[in-house]
């Protein structure tokens, strides 16, 4: 694992780049990850998936945005824009890194829904996988406590200070903001309920896009797990390392 | 407009699997010590709600540069060969020392603070004790035997106010009478271990003794407690009244920011405890 900066000089972002294990594939796979505690919670579970899929013959490359993590910058001072951008620098980091043609993209919650957004607007990405996605920005806000007193309000929330911006953006996502054109998509649930999900793939097949949706109960990779605990949601894990390979 | 500070990857330790985000300022501070920090359970280094990087940004505002590095088996670091023979304290013993190690032969850096949240402060402050180039520590929220008898006596009066805590007092007295004594004193002894994470809990008079053998050798140390440490934490002057004889000395500080959670979930407590301890770095000359 190389762990490094890249992107803009003012804009710089934490990056950790696999490579592939004996054999190399001709495939890099950016991994997006959620937002603000989210994305804490699920640092171990995206190390290991990267390494996985390394093993597997892949260029994998986990990422920070802009204002999160390792990265330069404040999660204030940023939009879903500048998400989306990081996404894009991140993909052209990893075939610049990895030497390689195709792309895939896997998300968890709201990584996933910047990554489908990023998916739809390139041509190099070939496979996209969408983990417990976020397509109801309301639902979403309202699950992290994110609603403000005010509309001008800058709210604490996930662990990040959610300016009104943010919340714009964040709100108007629908099932609506999914492609097409989008790739070959796996859509993967460890919620116990998939309903959002089921109609998500509904309307990704009616749209043309091959879609599978894998609904499996596994342990919530973005939730704090209680100390003591360390699992790992090993069966998705397998799925996603699977439907990639 | 240029930043007070950049920031590096860095790596060192065995094979160099020990990965840290290393703030360096713009216009170091002349003899000016390096802070280290220490991760807070298995939190990788950029600390709950990114508490660290805002310490890391703001102590280098001040000309300090500060190293956020993930001890093996956490965050990006790898375990090291050897793991599985040593106990949890002689790793990260172990890794704390390959930290200040590495700080020294590459930057020339001489007087180190250790600082860290719940078993990051336990592990600041054990390392402390035995290592003579650190020069200060900040505990934040440190697990340990705190609780003294002000501590009850407060207790009880907030209790005593609240109706809800009789009925909750009257179940557990029914639970107590009808539960026997081993499971009484499992359910502690597990709720304690939840309090220290996986650290051996320190008998007071260790407590006490390393206190004094730390102040002895002029090392600085901040101890700051949250309202999220009730259980064994729950007002301003419980420090000085367990402690006596340490709280008396001038290089110690004890800061109580009740109104803040554990984890400092909201901008206002990081604001506040990122601005406390630049200032507690700046008026100790660290």
């Amino acid at each position: 694992m190389n762990p490094f900066f890249f992107g803009r000089s003012a804009r710089q972002l934490y990056g950790a780049y696999d490579p592939p294990g004996d054999a190399s594939r001709d495939l890099g796979i950016v991994l997006c990850p959620p937002l603000g505690d989210e994305q804490v919670f699920a640092h171990p579970t995206y190390r290991l998936l990267a390494r996985q899929l390394a093993a597997a013959g892949c260029h994998v490359l986990r990422f920070d945005y802009y204002g999160s993590g390792d990265s330069a910058g404040d999660f204030e001072d940023t939009n879903q824009a500048d998400w989306r951008r990081d996404v894009d620098t991140a993909i052209t980091e990893l075939m610049d890194v990895g030497q390689v043609s195709r792309v895939a993209l896997i998300g968890l919650r709201f990584g996933g829904t910047l990554a489908a957004e990023v998916a739809a607007t390139r041509d190099d990405v070939d496979r996209l996988v969408l983990w417990d996605v976020i397509c109801d920005g309301r639902e979403y806000l309202a699950e992290i406590h994110a609603t403000p007193a005010r509309p001008d309000e800058i709210v604490d929330a996930c662990g990040l200070g959610i300016t009104p911006r943010a919340r714009t953006d964040i709100e108007a996502v629908t099932l609506e903001s999914f492609g097409p054109p989008l790739p070959k998509t796996l859509i993967v649930t460890t919620a116990a309920s998939a309903t959002k999900h089921e109609m998500l793939r509904d309307r990704l097949i009616s749209a043309a896009v091959d879609c599978t949706l894998q609904h499996t109960p596994d342990t919530m990779a973005w939730k704090e797990r209680p100390v003591g605990t360390a699992a790992m949601p090993v069966n998705t894990l397998k799925r996603i390392v699977a439907w990639l390979s | 407009m240029s930043l007070p500070f950049r920031e590096k990857v860095v790596t060192f330790g065995e094979g160099k699997s020990l990965v840290g985000i290393l703030t360096i300022p713009a216009e170091p501070r002349v003899g000016g010590a390096h802070v280290v920090l220490i991760n807070a359970g298995v939190i990788h280094r950029v600390g709950a709600h990114r508490l660290y990087v805002g310490f890391a940004r703001a102590f280098a505002e001040a000309g300090t540069a500060t190293l956020r590095f993930d001890l093996s088996g956490i965050g990006d670091s790898e375990r090291q060969s050897g793991e599985w023979t040593l106990s949890l304290a002689d790793s990260v013993t172990r890794d704390i020392s390959s930290a200040l190690d590495f700080l020294s032969a590459e930057y020339g850096a001489e007087r180190f603070v250790l600082a860290g949240l719940c078993s990051g402060a336990f592990d600041s402050f054990e390392h402390a004790v035995h290592d003579p180039r650190v020069v200060g520590a900040v505990m934040i929220d440190m697990p340990g035997p705190f609780r003294n008898w002000s501590y009850f006596v407060q207790h009880l009066a907030v209790r005593v106010l609240r109706m809800a805590s009789w009925r909750t007092f009257a179940k557990q007295l029914a639970r107590a009478a009808t539960a026997p004594g081993d499971q009484v004193q499992s359910e502690r002894d597990r709720r304690e271990a939840v309090m220290t994470g996986v650290r051996m809990p320190v008998p007071v008079e260790q407590l006490d003794a390393n206190l004094h053998t730390l102040l002895a050798r002029k090392v600085a140390l901040a101890f700051v407690f949250t309202g999220g440490v009730s259980d064994y934490y729950n007002h301003r002057t419980q420090f000085r009244l367990r402690f006596p004889r340490a709280a008396a000395h001038a290089g110690l500080c004890v800061e109580f920011v009740h109104w803040s959670n554990h984890t400092f979930s909201t901008r206002k407590a990081r604001a506040y405890i990122t601005g406390f301890l630049k200032d507690w770095l700046t008026n100790n000359a660290l």
